[in-house]
C-alpha cells in the first residue's frame, strides 16, 4: 500500500498541494484526476522524491519515501515513475533503454563488464524482450528510440519503468499526446499490467474519461485540495465533481 | 566497398606490430608519441563522449602518473612494470577524491572545476621543489627493463643488457622499438577495454547518464557513483600514460602537463568521435602532422585549428562513425 499522509507543498506564496492524504492499494489501479493546475503533478513529484514536500509523509513498502533519494525510491522502495514529457535515452535502442532499468546492483556492472555472469545477463535481456513484446515493440527493439513515434516512445518508457520491477508504478499522464484509439489501447495494456502482472498502478490524468474504465479508485483534486474520492461510479455521481470538474449546467 | 575496407581493418593490429620494421629512429619515436596520444584520447573519451562530462583538466592525471613513476623510480627504485598499475590506482584514487565534490557541479561548472584542479596541481608541481624538482623537473628517471634486461650499451648494476642476451650488436633503435611495443600493448588493451565498455551494462549506464540524469535517478541508477566510476576510469588511463611518458622521456617537468596538453587530448577525442579507429586517425592528424611540420613553428596552431574546424563542419559526429547498439534483440 502506498500511503500519502497530509502532504502540503508550498512554492513561495503558492500552495500547490494543500494537506492531501490518500491511499493506493496494492494490486489495484488508483487514478488521481484534476484539471490543469489542480496539483496533480506536484503531488506526484512529492511521492516520487522529485520534490521534498513542505509537510507530510509518503509511506510505501515500509519506507518513508520523503526521506529517501530518488534513486532509492526506485531501487529500494520500488516505486518507479514515468514522466509527462517522455524522458528516454534518445540514441539508445528500445531494448537498451529497457535493459538499463534492469541494472541496479553494483555486481551486475562489474560482472558484466568483465564478461562474467552472462546467464544473468541473458535472463535480463529475456525479461526486457518480454516487456517489449507485451507492448508490441519487439519489431522496433533495435531501433534508436529517437526514431520511434510518440506513442511507441511512451510505451518504451512504461516498459522501461516496468523492467525496474516496481511494486508501485506511477504514470504521469500516460495518455497525453495520444489519439483516442492509441489511448484506449494503452489503457487496456495498463489494465493488464495490474490484473495479469500484479504491478499496482498510480495514474495521473486530466482526462477523466480515459481512466474511468480501468480504475478501481479515483481521487479528484481541485486547487491543490482533495475534492472527492471513491470508485468510478461514485465519482461519476458525485455532485461536487460534476459541478467543479465536468462543469455544471447553470 | 565499405565491407572490404572493414575486413581490411582486421589486419590493422598486424600492421601496427610490423610497423617498426619500416621506421628509422625518428619514425619510431613519433609512432610511440602517436600511440601515447591515442591512449590518452581513449581515456578521456570515456568521460567526454560516453558519459558526457567535459573534462578540461585531464593533464592532471597524466601528470600524476608521470610524477608517480619519476618519484618512486628515482627515490625507491620501484620498477616501471610495478609502477604502471600503481600510477593507475593513484590517479583513480585522486580522481575519486577530487571528483566527489567536482561531479556535483553541472555542465560548464564541472568543466571549469576540472580546469581549476589541473592548474592547482600544475602550480603545486612548479613550486614544491623538495618533492617534484619544481620547474626544473626530475631527471634520470630509470629506464624500463624487459625481464631484467637493460637496453643500455652498458647495463645497470645487477642487470644484463638486451643486446648481449639477444646476441645482437648494440643499437639505440632497440630501446625505441621496446618503447613502441610497450605502448602498442597498452593501447591494444585500451582498445579492448573500449569494446568491452561499448558492449556492457556499465558503458550503457554511462551513456544513460549523459542522456538524462533525471531519468537515470527515476530508474534507481546511482548517477553520482556512475560519474565517479567513469571519471576515475579515465583518470587511471591518464595515470598509466603518464607513467609510460616519464619512462620514455627519462625526464619529467611541469611543462609537459599544461592546459594545452589537456586541450590537445580533448581535441583528438572530439575529432575521433569517441571510437578507437577515429581516435587513431585524429591523433595521426593532430599530433604527427604538427610534429613533422615543426619548421612552421607557431603556425602549427593555426593549422591545428583549421583542421578542427573543417572536420567539425564536415563530420560533426567525429571521424569515428555512428554508434552501434550494445546489445540486440535478435542476438543477445
Amino acid at each position: 500500500m502506498l500511503r500519502v499522509e497530509n502532504i502540503s507543498m508550498r512554492f513561495g506564496g503558492l500552495l500547490a498541494v494543500d494537506n492531501v492524504s490518500l491511499e493506493a492499494q496494492t494490486g489495484q489501479i488508483t487514478a488521481v484526476i484534476g484539471g490543469n493546475g489542480a496539483g496533480k503533478t506536484t503531488l506526484f513529484n512529492c511521492i516520487t522524491g522529485f520534490y521534498r514536500p513542505t509537510t507530510g509523509n509518503v509511506i510505501c513498502n515500509g519506507y518513508t519515501l520523503s526521506a529517501l533519494s530518488r534513486a532509492d525510491i526506485a531501487g529500494r522502495a520500488r516505486v518507479v515513475r514515468t514522466f509527462q514529457n517522455i524522458r528516454l535515452f534518445a540514441p539508445l535502442t528500445a531494448l537498451e533503454n529497457v535493459l538499463l532499468a534492469e541494472q541496479r546492483r553494483r555486481l551486475d556492472f562489474l560482472g558484466n563488464f568483465l564478461g562474467l555472469r552472462t546467464r544473468e545477463h541473458l535472463a535480463a535481456v529475456e525479461r526486457a524482450r518480454g516487456w517489449l513484446h507485451y507492448f508490441g515493440l519487439l519489431d522496433v527493439a533495435d531501433t534508436p528510440v529517437a526514431a520511434l513515434s510518440y506513442g511507441q516512445q511512451r510505451k518504451v518508457e512504461i516498459a522501461r519503468a516496468l523492467a525496474a520491477e516496481p511494486i508501485f508504478l506511477c504514470l504521469d499522464e500516460p495518455a497525453a499526446g495520444l489519439n483516442p484509439s492509441e489511448s484506449l489501447e494503452l489503457m487496456h495494456l495498463l489494465e493488464g499490467i495490474t490484473r495479469e502482472h500484479g504491478v499496482s498502478l498510480l495514474l495521473i490524468e486530466h482526462d477523466m474519461s480515459v481512466v474511468m474504465g480501468i480504475s478501481d479508485r479515483i481521487i479528484v483534486l481541485e486547487y491543490g485540495r482533495k475534492l472527492a474520492e471513491g470508485t468510478p461510479a461514485d465519482i461519476r455521481q458525485n455532485p461536487d465533481v460534476i459541478r467543479a470538474y465536468l462543469g455544471a449546467d447553470d | 566497398m565499405i565491407e572490404r575496407a572493414r575486413s581490411a581493418l582486421r589486419f590493422a593490429p598486424l600492421a601496427l606490430v610490423a610497423l617498426p620494421l619500416l621506421l628509422n629512429r625518428t619514425g619510431l619515436d613519433l609512432a610511440s608519441i602517436w600511440l601515447l596520444y591515442v591512449g590518452l584520447a581513449l581515456g578521456i573519451s570515456i568521460v567526454i563522449q560516453r558519459t558526457g562530462l567535459l573534462d578540461l583538466g585531464y593533464a592532471a592525471y597524466y601528470a600524476i602518473g608521470a610524477y608517480c613513476y619519476a618519484l618512486l623510480g628515482t627515490v625507491y627504485g620501484v620498477s616501471f612494470w610495478l609502477c604502471l598499475p600503481l600510477a593507475a590506482l593513484l590517479a583513480a584514487f585522486v580522481a575519486a577524491l577530487v571528483g566527489t565534490p567536482l561531479l556535483r557541479l553541472k555542465g560548464d561548472y564541472f568543466a571549469i572545476g576540472t580546469l581549476g584542479f589541473a592548474e592547482i596541481l600544475n602550480i603545486f608541481i612548479r613550486n614544491e621543489d623538495w618533492l617534484t624538482g619544481g620547474a626544473n623537473g626530475l631527471s634520470d628517471v630509470p629506464r624500463p627493463t624487459l625481464f631484467g634486461l637493460d637496453f643500455a650499451r652498458t647495463p645497470g648494476e645487477g642487470l644484463r643488457s638486451f643486446h648481449e642476451a639477444a646476441r645482437l650488436d648494440f643499437s639505440g633503435e632497440q630501446r625505441l622499438m621496446f618503447y613502441y611495443f610497450i605502448i602498442l600493448g597498452i593501447v591494444g588493451l585500451l582498445v579492448l577495454l573500449h569494446r568491452r565498455l561499448a558492449k556492457s551494462n556499465l558503458g550503457r549506464a554511462f551513456e544513460a547518464v549523459r542522456e538524462d540524469e533525471i531519468a537515470c535517478q527515476a530508474l534507481g541508477l546511482n548517477v553520482a557513483r556512475l560519474k565517479i566510476a567513469a571519471y576515475s576510469m579515465a583518470a587511471a588511463i591518464g595515470g598509466i600514460m603518464g607513467c609510460f611518458f616519464a619512462a620514455k622521456q627519462g625526464f619529467v617537468s611541469p611543462e609537459s602537463f599544461g592546459f594545452m596538453e589537456s586541450i590537445t587530448v580533448l581535441a583528438i577525442a572530439v575529432l575521433g568521435g569517441g571510437r578507437p579507429l577515429g581516435i587513431m586517425l585524429a591523433a595521426l592528424v593532430l599530433v604527427l602532422i604538427p610534429e613533422l611540420a615543426r619548421d612552421l613553428q607557431d603556425y602549427r596552431m593555426v593549422f591545428f585549428g583549421a583542421i578542427l574546424v573543417v572536420v567539425m563542419l564536415l563530420r560533426p559526429q567525429g571521424l569515428g562513425g555512428l554508434r552501434t547498439p550494445s546489445v540486440t534483440a535478435r542476438m543477445p
